[in-house]
């Protein structure tokens, strides 16, 4: 079963599709299973075990399945540069996964190793694995174009097309099979999902620029939603933003983490511990701590992280 | 007052001086590089405007010896030479271009054909003439349109890749990675999301690479030469107004030389018309924000 092939039949119907399959049967699986897998085991046990944690937290690791994305002893480099230094993380499927950490720490390479966005990059390497799904994405028959449309992304400073709004969300649709009116209605879905609609439904053909930032940055969401992706990579994307819009945009992440698995890289720890389930603090290149967002926050194991929770730490 | 402040004011005004004698200068330099530049225009437009009639716009040249008769004939001719030297050598040059922008940034190829179209672009034109005399002339044993077209779009080719790289490399590397990141190959990144969002600067270099050629003379001399009649397909050979001009402008007769001012003064309105749309296009409608 390739996970990224394309996926033209049924485009229309989620279920159907092969990711969807797929997903189906990991969730039939987490259910069969005596035991919810391993890495959330790990996640849950250490959680308990720091802090005696709130069942409610450990029953909502419990609930989630196996994970879509896992990192193992993944290490990147820059030219002689190592970037990131073995770092091994997996993440749960429809939840929110913060990545925290001061700034040059890696979190924004780690990132875009997941939807091979660094590929373009001259001199950038990786060893070690990315498994989405249980596949290794940068095993040779893996198409990066195809597993972007599976990994989409959002990016720090918004970044619309010089295009018509409805331009913008309908351009990555090419090559789905989509006729032009379905299309438009995925636009329509998009932009009801990014919470743009009720602001852009009357002027869609309006150029994009024209947009707010704020309403850019929706705009960008809804681009990537278009495509209709499983993983939702965010980074900083309200860094750029005033906070009247940046709380749109957070409010925006609880309801997408309910569809979709995201990843957020975050400098705002008030932001990351609102809307993540785990948090993963980044140092120099490594994950110092893991863990349920609670847990991190409230009583992190490792000193470095309690000190920059608590901003003891730049 | 105290002393420091007072020097400090010293200082202040005497710096001030210093940096309005230096604006004043650099007016005056300004002043000077218009100076040919506009007694060109009014010169030509004065010798020239008197010459130009309808018949003028609307004939072909009069037998020798007979008087009247106009440049109908090169206007068009220029017209053709230039077209068909744009239709070869734009798409090449943009897509040069792209390549440069796209894949060439830092590669060994990308350097040497981004060092050989700034060479090409210095070279004499007389130059690129006596090339396409050697390599289209000669083997198809005729001057012609085509020869012509050939020599001009030899210069062309070269500016559009570098205006067209220039142009591609304005394009924020932000939108590049967006539409990258939306899982479409990039050949389609390119050509949907790049060229459109640097189509502006794109038509503007090809429009004023375009207005360069329409008063190139010395590449048409031996390719395309000339003709006194209407054009006779693009294997014949074929008038232009700038060797109309030349020709026109040597010859010892009044009514000619006054036919050549003419002529020097219609291929200028043209050029700056080309040069105004050029920069009328260059603003994009989704590209502006309000
Ligand atoms: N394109 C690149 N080429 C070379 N080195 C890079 C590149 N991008 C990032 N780096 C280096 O990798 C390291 C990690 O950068 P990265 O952008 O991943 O950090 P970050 O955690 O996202 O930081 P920030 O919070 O400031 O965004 C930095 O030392 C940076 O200099
Ligand atoms: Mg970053």
């Amino acid at each position: 079963m390739n996970l990224f092939e394309q996926r033209r039949v049924n485009e229309n119907g989620r279920a159907g599709s092969v990711a969807v399959g797929s997903r189906a049967m990991t969730l039939g699986s987490a259910a069969v299973a005596p035991a919810p897998a391993a890495d959330i085991a790990e996640v849950s046990s250490s959680m308990r075990a720091a802090s005696g944690a709130s069942a409610g937290a450990a029953a909502r690791a419990q609930t989630s399945t196996a994970p879509i994305i896992a990192a193992e002893n993944l290490r990147t480099y820059y030219g002689h540069n190592e970037v990131l230094k073995g770092v091994s993380l997996k993440l749960p499927q429809r939840s929110l996964t913060a990545l925290i950490g001061p700034s040059g720490c890696g979190k924004t390479t780690f990132l875009r190793t997941l939807n091979r966005m660094n590929d373009h990059i001259p001199g950038f390497r990786v060893e070690g694995k990315v498994l989405v799904d249980g596949r290794d994405i940068y095993a040779p028959d893996v198409d990066p174009v195809l597993l972007r449309r599976r990994v989409g992304m959002v990016f720090q400073r918004p970044n619309p097309f010089p295009l018509s709004i409805l331009a913008n969300v309908t351009w990555g649709l090419r090559g789905h099979g989509l006729s032009r009116k379905e299309q438009r209605e995925r636009a329509e879905e998009s932009l009801m999902k990014a919470g743009l609609w009720d602001e852009v439904k009357d002027r869609l053909k309006e150029p994009a620029l024209r947009l707010s930032g704020g309403q850019q940055q929706r705009l960008c969401i809804a681009r990537a939603l278009a495509v209709r992706p499983d993983i939702l990579l965010m980074d900083e994307p309200t860094s750029a933003l005033d906070p009247r819009a940046s709380t749109k945009i957070e409010e925006l992440m609880l309801e997408l983490k309910k569809e979709y698995t995201v990843v957020l890289v975050s400098h705002n720890m008030h932001q990351a511990r609102r809307v993540s389930d785990q948090c993963a603090f980044f140092l120099h290149g490594e994950v110092v701590e893991y863990g349920p967002t609670e847990q991190v926050f409230e009583n992190p194991q490792d000193e470095r992280t309690s000190a920059y929770v608590s901003g003891r730490l730049g | 007052m105290n002393a420091a402040t007072d020097r400090y004011m010293r200082l202040y005004r005497r710096r001030k001086l210093k940096d309005q004698m230096m604006t004043a200068l650099l007016r005056l330099c300004v002043v000077l590089a218009l100076i040919p530049l506009v007694s060109i225009l009014s010169y030509v437009t004065w010798r020239g405007i008197g010459a130009v009639n309808l018949d003028f716009l609307m004939k072909t040249p009069a037998p020798v010896g007979a008087s009247g008769g106009g440049m109908a004939n090169s206007i068009v001719g220029s017209g053709i030479v230039v077209g068909l030297a744009a239709l070869m050598g734009i798409p090449v040059g943009v897509l040069a271009g792209i390549y440069l922008a796209e894949y060439g940034r830092n590669n060994l190829f990308g350097k040497v054909v981004r060092f050989l179209a700034d060479v090409l672009q210095g070279i004499p034109s007389i130059v690129v003439g006596i090339v396409a005399f050697t390599l289209v002339v000669l083997p198809m044993q005729t001057f012609s349109a085509f020869a012509g077209a050939v020599a001009l779009s030899m210069m062309l080719v070269p500016f559009v890749a570098r205006t067209a790289e220039e142009a591609i490399l304005t394009v924020s590397d932000d939108i590049r990675e967006a539409a990258m990141a939306l899982g479409q190959p990039r050949w389609r990144v390119i050509l949907s999301v790049i060229l459109h969002a640097a189509r502006g600067a794109l038509v503007t270099g090809a429009m004023l690479g375009i207005a360069r050629l329409a008063g190139e003379t010395a590449p048409l001399l031996f390719t395309a030469l000339n003709n006194r009649f209407w054009h006779q397909g693009l294997l014949a050979p074929i008038s232009t107004l700038t060797v109309q001009v030349y020709t026109y402008a040597i010859a010892p007769f009044d009514d000619w030389n006054a036919q050549a001012w003419a002529g020097a003064f219609v291929l200028l309105t043209l050029i700056l018309l080309t040069n105004v749309v050029a920069r009328t296009l260059a603003r994009s409608k989704y590209g502006e924000r309000s």
